[in-house]
């Protein structure tokens, strides 16, 4: 109720004078008589039923006539209100607001960060073969106070099942999740990359763990003063060594890489031609095997399916020398296989090959192990999936002066089915295994000969 | 001079051709070239030598010929020759696309692709390829595949730089795009290793390779070290732009006094280095802006619109020169720049300001909705600007509302409780539907300029003065306005110095003389035109608080100095009018119609003026009527007194006709009925139409619009209403209600009129006169007589209500003495003022003729002679009484005297009896003594006893059990009589008791008839013994044994018989 008087008041107000605001006080009125004439004449007229009833027109004798009032207040009374905010531009005119005194000017980087990179003139940027020390002003830009701790980036591991040659009757367990297998290869894809770009850079991984350039320093000193102190044993005190090797890595062939390959069987014992030799020679033919990774587009275009070939020269081909470039050399073609890269940390790696001779121990780490699976050994599938392409008659390896590049020979049916595609992955697979034999059936270590 | 050596073909000869003097047409060169089959590195050559003199044609023409289909066919055999050109056409076609509209640009990006993949083709593992294809990529903004190109380079050789840089930049990019901030760091991390592995494959590169590692610590928030990084460019090349516009942001961004002036110095080399670098453009603009050389702003801006196309860059410029616009008053021109300004940016987060600017425009051209939605949109970026949340408040205040507007402000008082202006646009918007809450933002305001030491704005306190006044606090009212005036001619008549003397008040208002002889004098009249106003109202205060003299001197004083200030002459009219000066009252208001003849306030107050004479009634109309005119139909004041004249002339007595009444009625209803229409809270027209409901005695209905009415003006400060009151009480009076009636126009009396008005007094009489309250009738006459002793028409009321008291007390059945006496005297009272009023009806001008008063002094007369004759008869009714009444107390005095006599009679009965019980006690008390006498002789009876018991005892054993039981009962009398044997009884107590033992065995074989006496006699032998085992002192012991001795001889006579049976046969025994 109150607001509606209110409203009623606020366009009360309206009403008197728009350039006018509230009204002041009604002050007293003069007072109105009645008028004198209209009593005067009232006793002389009849009065009706109508006016009798009337009380305010009821004629008595007490003098005195009730009249209504609608007094107005005098137009003037008001007082006047003056506008509080006279300036009509006040929030249109140009100000300096608090917006403009905040700003903090964006740093706006080129898109090419002031580097332009013209290959219309790339010598610019060619590297100079002898690099001048770097100037103290650019070590120090290179250098950091903070440092980042580091994140490995492990992917998922498995365990290898250990196996004896006399239970060749148990089957490995199959972890058939996919997710797992990609996560593991991208992690160890990275992993293989970071290594070898930091391999080539000549940087120490470990070095660049310590955070403090002095305690780096240091380190190397006391890694010397313990290098030079004699050997003792960790437990038993007491025993002195009776000669002492340095070890050493095998500079010759560090940058080599090589693999550690789990075969699922012999890889021969499929061929007919081949189980036929002696162990000698077949052993032999094994020592000299080359195995290469293949890319096939099926039926499905966005699904592809690489495998592993094992290939063997010929038993009547051992008698020729592979370092000669001149003369070809026959494979056979024996079995696909489905392969998968386990393996240590490249940057910290726990698998070694160590060789001993007379001056020193070398060894060399042997970070990557290639499992392997006979390719239509997989039951899982189903048959529609599994794509049989025609087996090459023939294939032959020679070595040109790019490396070690596989040219196709006289096939022709291997160029309809097959199509290489680069891949870091392949580089690693492509491997020249040396003449030598483990005892044990079930594993196989390929060497790559030097030239 | 440069040259290239050309060997000719099958000899040994060459041919010399300077790069200086290039043939114009691409052809000739070209035609040796084929001919002489030059290496394509000498093509490679000529073709960038063309480039670098600007000959884009021509540079084209050789490299296409370059790789044409014949170059594959003869140059077979050289492959690094043909992928050099084809990567040259490629970076070619990449900076058109990079420079292009869009249409050309996919052409271009189309042709480089193009170009990568022929080049792919003859080698696949060339480093160049890879990294124009990532350079390509970069420029289409294709991160991802960017990257992989540079990684396959990189994944051959690590070290390779190109592809070093690029990668880093990809990285750097991705970081720049990529929205979560912690995934950003990550790359702006992997891009400063890439950057530093660059410094170290290459430790002499080129100064600008340090900026990557710059921007990266930069962006990782490492300030100092990128301060190191970009000093360490220029140390190395002075002149590096991007280096130089760096640290001057970083100057900048400190905002600091120093660190700005330091920034703008960087900016001013940037700009000598390279006038066409955009970043500097645009900020050389902003300072020449704040210093106003708005010419320079020109022209730096429109430079940078033409050197540069980034989004943000180009927004700044155009920013610039709106707000050069926008400070000079060229409010279209800057509208246009601020809206480009605008278009350039994606968010409002980019870049926030020309939004503000933008709505100011917007706001300037009462484009509202607009304005308001470029302000929400800086309200986005900064939610508590309360520049923006102001304009909102006030686009809501134009738009019409107003709640939300106040919101606003409201919400802007919140934020900054400091902004003076915000309370003060929020009072302004609440005075007319929140007075109390305006007046406390508005005294809030004051309080915080006076704070700020600021100049309070006159307006503020004239603001502040008016709501007070409103409320009816005069005095904080006069205070407010005291110190909107401050210093000034007016103090001396605020202090009564100037123009209180007599002299002055005889003066006549329109005499201007008082002010001119002043300033002959010497006395400095200054009254500015902003204090005008305040003035005006502080003498409107005078006004109210009934200081006439200051107020007229106010208004004199404004007129004196600005003569049209048309309103000032009203007021003195009012002031006249009050004082029922209606002729100076009617000539003031001609000198305001001389200055303006349409006002349409001073033809209403003329119209008013003229409605209250007889003469003058019918022109009242013609003035309201032009006054409705005047203001062309808009003003309703007039309407309301079109109205009203309508009423009046409806109730006109000399034109007695239904037919004009009727008339007149219809259309004073169609009016008011117009004004509410146009406004639907005016009061003033809801009670006239009431007041034509009650003529035509429809009471409820009028009772309805009065009530609503009065509730209304009850809740308003602005509209003083008693005659709504009025109104209300006069209907109740119709319907007979007459208490209510009383208290309306009680209620009205003391709110309005402090009791003083003898209109509603004489209402109030004739409702006490209907209620048949004589007596109340007749004071309130009388108070109003003492307000308006001219008023005969009160007189007579006086007389009638006399009459009237005297009339109905002579109708009673019963009237006492006193009454019929009051009664005498009343009508004596209205004889005589019935005579003095006939000497006035000479006048003829009052309700009542000669006629008509002798008539009611014949009535008096007649009353008079009946009240006498009642009086007599009153008086002999009261003599009998008294008569009634002796009577009545003598034999009340006889009954009195005949009820002493029988009292006496009771009293000497009762003396007999009590002198009889007097003697009955006298005899017991004989008896007593002698039954004393006979205990006497009895008590020597035992001394013989206990002597013989004696003897016996020192005969034998046997015999003292029986003996000692006698002697107990011996030594019971003897402790009775006397006191000295209390020894005795001590010594004999225990052989008493067994005694007694021994007397019931005695018994047993005994009469029977013996045993009973001997058990009473022993429980009687028993109390005693209990009874003087209490003794103690030995007053209360001699007291007690009054008592005891008193019991006694009650307990005697019972035992006395029982005893010598006792006796006897004890000694038969």
């Amino acid at each position: 109720m109150m607001r509606q008087s209110q409203a009623t008041v606020l366009q009360k107000t309206q009403q008197v004078r728009a350039a006018q605001q509230p009204q002041s006080r009604h002050h007293q009125q003069p007072s109105g008589g009645s008028r004198p004439a209209v009593t005067a004449t009232r006793p002389a007229a009849a009065p009706n039923a109508e006016r009798f009833e009337n009380r305010l027109k009821k004629p008595t004798t007490f003098l005195c006539k009730h009249k209504f009032r609608n007094e107005l207040p005098d137009p003037s009374s008001q007082l006047k209100w003056l506008p509080l905010n006279k300036d009509k531009d006040r929030y249109t005119k140009y100000r300096i607001t608090s917006l403009e005194k905040n700003y903090i000017p964006k740093m706006i980087v080129p898109e090419d960060l002031g580097i332009p990179l013209d290959l219309l003139d790339m010598s610019v940027y060619n590297t100079p073969p002898v690099q001048p020390p770097m100037a103290p002003e650019d070590e120090e830009l290179l250098r950091d106070d903070e440092v980042l701790t580091p994140v490995k980036k492990d992917g998922i591991r498995k365990k290898e099942r250990p196996t004896d040659k006399g239970m060749s009757w148990l089957v490995k367990t199959q972890y058939i999740s996919p997710l797992s297998t990609d996560a593991a290869k991208m992690s160890i894809t990275e992993k293989q990359a970071k290594e070898r770009r930091e391999s080539r850079e000549g940087r120490n991984t470990f070095l660049e763990n310590i955070n403090d350039r002095e305690k780096q320093i240091k380190a190397i000193e006391d890694s010397f003063r313990a290098a030079k102190s004699r050997p003792v044993h960790q437990t038993k005190r007491g025993m002195e060594a009776e000669w002492v090797l340095p070890l050493l890595p095998d500079f010759d062939r560090y940058d080599d890489q090589f693999v550690m390959v789990n075969f699922d069987g012999d890889p021969t014992a499929d061929s007919e031609q081949y189980n036929k030799l002696e162990r000698s020679e077949r052993d032999e033919c094994e020592s000299r095997a080359v195995m290469k990774s293949f890319l096939v587009n099926g039926s499905d275009p966005a699904k592809q399916e690489k495998f592993l070939a094992y290939m063997v020269p010929s038993p009547h081909e051992l008698s020729k020398d592979l370092d000669d470039e001149t003369e070809d050399i026959q494979y056979s073609w024996l079995r696909e296989y489905h392969w998968e890269v386990r393996g240590d940390d490249k940057d910290d790696p726990t698998t070694y090959l160590v060789t001993f001779d007379d001056d020193g121990a070398k060894y060399l780490p042997l970070p990557t192990k290639l499992v392997l699976q006979k390719k239509k050994a997989k039951e899982g599938r189903s048959g529609d999936e599994i794509e049989h392409f025609p087996v090459p008659s023939r294939i032959t390896v020679s070595r040109t002066a790019h490396g070690g590049m596989m040219e196709h020979g006289e096939s022709s049916s291997m160029h309809e089915n097959l199509k290489r595609q680069r891949s870091s992955v392949d580089d690693d697979l492509y491997d020249h295994p040396k003449h030598s034999r483990v005892e044990d059936m079930d594993q196989y270590s390929g060497d790559e000969y030097s030239d | 001079m440069a040259s290239v050596y050309i060997p000719v073909q099958g000899t040994e000869e060459e041919v010399r051709v300077a790069l200086d003097q290039l043939p114009a047409d691409a052809s000739d060169i070209l035609d040796i070239l084929k001919a002489e089959q030059a290496p394509l590195h000498l093509w490679l050559i000529i073709a960038r030598e063309y480039f670098k003199q600007g000959k884009i044609e021509q540079f084209r023409q050789i490299l296409e010929e370059g790789s044409g289909p014949e170059i594959d066919e003869y140059y077979a055999d050289v492959k690094y020759e043909r992928i050099a050109i084809l990567n040259a056409l490629g970076a070619f076609h990449t900076f058109l696309g990079k420079v292009e509209r869009a249409q050309q640009k996919e052409v271009h990006f189309k042709e480089a692709t193009q170009c990568y993949n022929r080049a792919s083709r003859i080698d696949e593992t060339e480093p160049s390829t890879w990294i124009g294809r990532g350079q390509l990529c970069v420029v289409k903004h294709d991160l991802q595949m960017a990257s992989d190109s540079f990684k396959i380079v990189l994944d051959e050789d690590g070290s390779n730089f190109p592809a070093l840089l690029g990668q880093a930049s990809v990285y750097f990019l991705m970081g720049d795009s990529e929205q979560q901030h912690k995934k950003a760091l990550d790359y702006y991390r992997n891009s400063l290793d890439l950057y530093k592995r660059a410094l170290r494959a290459y430790t002499s590169c080129p100064a600008a390779v340090r900026l990557g590692i710059a921007f990266c610590r930069y962006k990782l928030g490492q300030s100092d070290k990128a301060r190191q990084a970009f000093q360490r460019v220029l140390q190395l090349d002075p002149e590096n732009i991007d280096a130089l516009v760096a640290l001057a942001i970083m100057d900048l961004q400190t905002n600091e006094a120093g660190g700005i002036r330091r920034g703008m110095e960087k900016m001013r080399r940037a700009f000598e280095i390279y006038p066409y670098c955009t970043l500097a453009l645009n900020h050389l603009a902003n300072h020449y802006f704040f210093t106003g050389q708005h010419f320079v702003v020109e022209q730096l801006t429109e430079t940078a619109l033409s050197s540069s196309n980034h989004g943000l860059l180009k927004s700044h410029a155009f920013y610039n020169l709106a707000r050069s616009y926008h400070s000079k008053g060229d409010i279209e021109t800057a509208g246009r720049y601020y809206m480009a300004s605008v278009n350039e940016i994606s968010k409002p987060q980019d870049f926030v300001l020309p939004f503000f600017g933008l709505g100011q425009i917007q706001l300037k051209f009462a484009d509202y909705k607009s304005s308001l939605a470029s302000f929400e949109k800086v309200l986005e970026v900064h939610p508590e600007n309360c520049e923006s949340l102001k304009a909102i408040g006030h686009i809501y205040a134009k738009s019409g509302e107003n709640d939300k507007a106040i919101e606003t402000f409201k919400k802007v008082t919140r934020i900054d409780p400091k902004d003076h202006q915000a309370f003060m646009e929020l009072g302004e918007l609440l005075v007319q539907s929140d007075w109390a809450t305006a007046m406390e933002y508005l005294k809030t305001a004051r309080n915080l300029l006076k704070k700020a030491g600021e100049k309070i704005p006159i307006e503020l306190l004239n603001g502040i003065g008016l709501l007070h006044f409103e409320k009816g606090e005069l005095e904080m009212a006069e205070q407010s306005f005291k110190e909107a005036l401050g210093d000034g001619f007016w103090v001396s008549i605020i202090d009564g110095s100037v123009g209180s003397s007599v002299v002055n008040w005889s003066i006549q208002y329109r005499d201007q003389s008082f002010f001119q002889q002043l300033e002959e004098e010497g006395t400095p009249l200054e009254l500015p035109w902003d204090k005008v106003t305040t003035l005006f109202n502080y003498a409107r205060l005078f006004e109210e608080l009934h200081d006439t003299v200051k107020a007229s001197l106010f208004y004199r004083l404004i007129i004196f100095k600005y003569p049209d200030y048309i309103d000032t002459y009203l007021r003195l009219a009012a002031i006249a009018k009050e004082k029922n000066n209606l002729q100076l009252s009617i000539e003031l208001i001609g000198d305001a119609l001389k200055i303006d003849d349409k006002y349409p306030n001073a033809l209403s107050m003329l119209g008013s003026l003229e409605l209250q004479g007889d003469e003058t009634w019918l022109t009242a109309k013609e003035h309201f009527r032009e006054a409705k005119d005047a203001s062309e139909g808009k003003d309703t004041y007039s309407m309301l007194q079109l109205g009203n004249w309508n009423y009046f002339a409806a109730n006109r007595p000399e034109k007695k006709a239904p037919k004009f009444e009727a008339t007149h009625r219809e259309k004073a209803k169609e009016l008011y009925s117009n004004v509410l229409k146009q406004h639907h809270g005016n009061m003033f027209a809801a009670n006239g139409i009431g007041i034509l409901y009650a003529e035509k005695a429809q009471w409820d209905i009028a009772k309805e619009l009065f009530t609503q009415v009065h509730e209304a003006a009850s809740g308003s400060i602005f509209v003083q209403m008693p005659d709504v009151w009025i109104n209300l009480a006069h209907i109740y009076f119709a319907q007979g209600f007459f208490q209510q009636a009383v208290k309306m126009y009680q209620n009205c009396l003391r709110k309005f009129f402090y009791n003083t008005d003898a209109t509603i007094l004489l209402y109030l009489a004739r409702t006490h006169y209907e209620a048949e309250q004589w007596q109340d009738c007749r004071k309130t006459l009388l108070r109003a007589i003492h307000l308006a002793p001219s008023n005969y028409l009160l007189r007579f009321n006086v007389g009638v209500s006399m009459q009237k008291f005297s009339a109905s007390t002579l109708q009673k059945t019963k009237r006492t003495v006193d009454e019929v006496r009051a009664t005498v005297s009343e009508l004596q009272n209205a004889i005589r003022v019935f005579s003095l009023l006939s000497v006035a009806s000479t006048y003829h001008s009052h309700g009542f003729d000669e006629r008509k008063i002798e008539t009611h002094i014949e009535y008096c007369k007649h009353l008079l002679d009946a009240a006498k004759v009642h009086r007599d008869a009153a008086e002999q009714a009261e003599q009998q009484n008294k008569q009634k009444m002796e009577v009545a107390r003598q034999i009340a005095l006889a009954d009195e005297a005949r009820r002493k006599a029988e009292e006496q009679r009771k009293a000497q009965l009762e003396r007999r009896k009590q002198e009889d019980e007097l003697k009955q006690v006298m005899q017991q008390e004989q008896h007593f003594e002698r039954v004393k006498e006979q205990w006497k002789t009895s008590s020597n009876t035992p001394g013989k006893r206990k002597d013989r018991s004696k003897h016996e005892d020192e005969e034998g054993g046997g015999e003292k059990r029986r003996k000692k039981g006698g002697r107990r009962r011996k030594d019971q009398k003897t402790k009775a009589h006397y006191g000295e044997e209390e020894e005795d009884e001590y010594r004999d107590e225990p052989e008493a008791e067994d005694d007694y033992a021994n007397t019931a065995r005695s018994n047993d074989g005994g009469d029977s008839e013996k045993a009973p006496g001997h058990l009473l006699a022993a429980a009687g032998l028993e109390d005693s013994d209990a009874e003087e085992d209490d003794m103690g002192h030995p007053q209360s012991a001699i007291e007690r044994k009054r008592r005891a001795w008193s019991e006694s001889e009650d307990d005697e006579p019972v035992q006395r018989p029982v005893q010598p049976s006792a006796g006897e046969n004890d000694l038969s025994d």
